[in-house]
């Protein structure tokens, strides 16, 4: 847990910029009992977004939009993964359909049923 | 490590500050980890990448390099733990998840839907359609700071959560560093009508400098007099839950350990307390005593001194 003060000289950030991260719901820190408390994953976010500013030079309409579309991403990508977590805890036989559809699947993705 | 920072970034000698930074943009998007989750092998590259470019994007660290005063290792860094590292599932990143829609689905429901037959996949009208599927909830991960008192005690804390209602975490007392509570059904929303997951809430507990917690018993250092050591006498010890009297018998030194029955941490099983351990500290007087002086002056140990001679 990191609180304002640290979160802003860890990051050497200015107030009104944090401020406008938060208004924009690109960091949502946690709130206990009236004051902001920053987690790491909250740290490695502003990390990004600072990257995406100054390194990238994307505007705040296209960090915007890219934060949308990235946790979109890692969305989709948990959820592939607890596909796959259940694939591998199947019994052989069934995990040995899933792969053959599978593999048809992506050979003909136009194709929406096997005859 | 310390390849050539130019060949790193592809670029000539005499690139100018544009064709540097074009070029390491370029690099950046094929690698940095957080633009590229997927590929795992990106963290290594990028390391090398973004040390060129730290390098080579200060210009006078950049001249300093071509004159050969240093390396390309000098501007190395311990490289920051990336936001892909949460948002793949560690505690820390709910905050950021399911929320892609505002309305409707996330992005997970969707696919989870579609491979159960919900909405009509390609084989949707022999897939089971109407099979319902109902899947609980995903927990959410948090880490809440509380006061050592406060894990004594117990009591209430308020945790505005970023994706839903404030949460009212009841403290139980006695609760330890690291422990982690389980608020049921506060989690994340089920798919299909399935339960809500849970909130859990990695308890921190700040260190008191008066009380020192080992297992179930709390250590505790406590000054007394020059003549409550000597004498033995009544002396008020501070406990979690307040000032408690305590006796200490004569010729006390220090390093003598009492114990306050009772007084300790709330057991995390079978109820009751653990115990204080008081560990005296002899003070001498402040500012020191002219008499004291004279005393000791005259004093030698194993004689009797004249007793109430002066008086």
């Amino acid at each position: 847990m990191t609180s304002t003060e640290e979160f802003l000289i860890t990051l050497r950030l200015a107030p009104a910029t944090l401020a406008l991260w938060i208004e924009n719901g690109w960091l949502k820190p946690l709130e206990v009992s009236g004051a902001r408390q920053f987690q790491p994953a909250d740290l490695a976010r502003a990390r990004l977004i600072r990257t995406l500013a100054e390194d990238f030079a994307v505007n705040e309409a296209g960090i915007d939009l890219f934060l949308h579309l990235l946790d979109q991403m890692h969305d989709l990508h948990r959820a592939l993964h607890g596909l796959a977590v259940v694939a591998q805890n199947l019994p052989p036989e069934t995990r040995e359909v899933l792969r053959l559809q599978l593999a048809a699947h992506f050979q003909r993705p136009e194709e929406s049923s096997d005859g | 490590m310390s390849a050539d920072p130019y060949q790193t970034l592809g670029v000539s000698r005499t690139a100018s500050a544009e064709e540097i930074r074009k070029a390491y943009r370029t690099l950046a998007k094929r690698y940095h980890p957080d633009l590229n989750p997927a590929n795992k092998a990106a963290e290594a590259r990028f390391k090398e990448i973004a040390t060129a470019y730290a390098l080579l994007s200060d210009a006078e660290q950049r001249a300093r390099f071509d004159r050969g005063e240093i390396d390309a290792s000098g501007a190395e860094t311990p490289p920051p733990r990336y936001y892909r590292e949460y948002a793949s599932g560690a505690p820390g990143a709910g905050a950021y998840r399911g929320g892609a829609g505002e309305e409707g689905a996330s992005t997970a429901e969707d696919i989870l839907a579609e491979l159960f037959g919900r909405g009509g996949g390609p084989r949707g009208e022999q897939g089971g359609g109407e099979a319902h599927f109902r899947m609980r909830g995903q927990d959410v991960h948090y880490h809440l700071q509380i006061p050592f008192l406060e894990a004594f005690h117990g009591g209430h804390q308020r945790l505005a959560m970023p994706h839903g209602p404030t949460l009212d975490v009841r403290i139980p007392p006695g609760v330890r560093d690291g422990q982690i509570l389980r608020l049921r059904g506060k989690g994340l929303p089920g798919f299909g009508g399935g339960p809500h997951g849970d909130a859990l809430i990695e308890i921190k507990v700040e260190p008191d400098p008066r009380f020192i917690l080992k297992g179930d018993d709390i250590h505790t250092e406590l000054p007394i007099s020059l003549s409550t050591a000597v004498l033995g006498g009544r002396v008020t010890v501070p406990t979690p839950s307040g000032p408690v009297a305590m006796n200490v018998p004569e010729n006390a030194n220090t390093g003598t350990v009492l114990r306050l029955r009772g007084k300790g941490m709330p057991k995390a099983e079978g109820g009751g307390h653990g115990d204080q351990y008081v560990t005296l500290l002899v003070k001498l007087p402040e500012p020191p005593d002219a008499a004291l002086r004279a005393f000791v002056a005259h004093w030698v140990p194993g004689q009797a001194p004249h007793p109430r001679e002066g008086e």
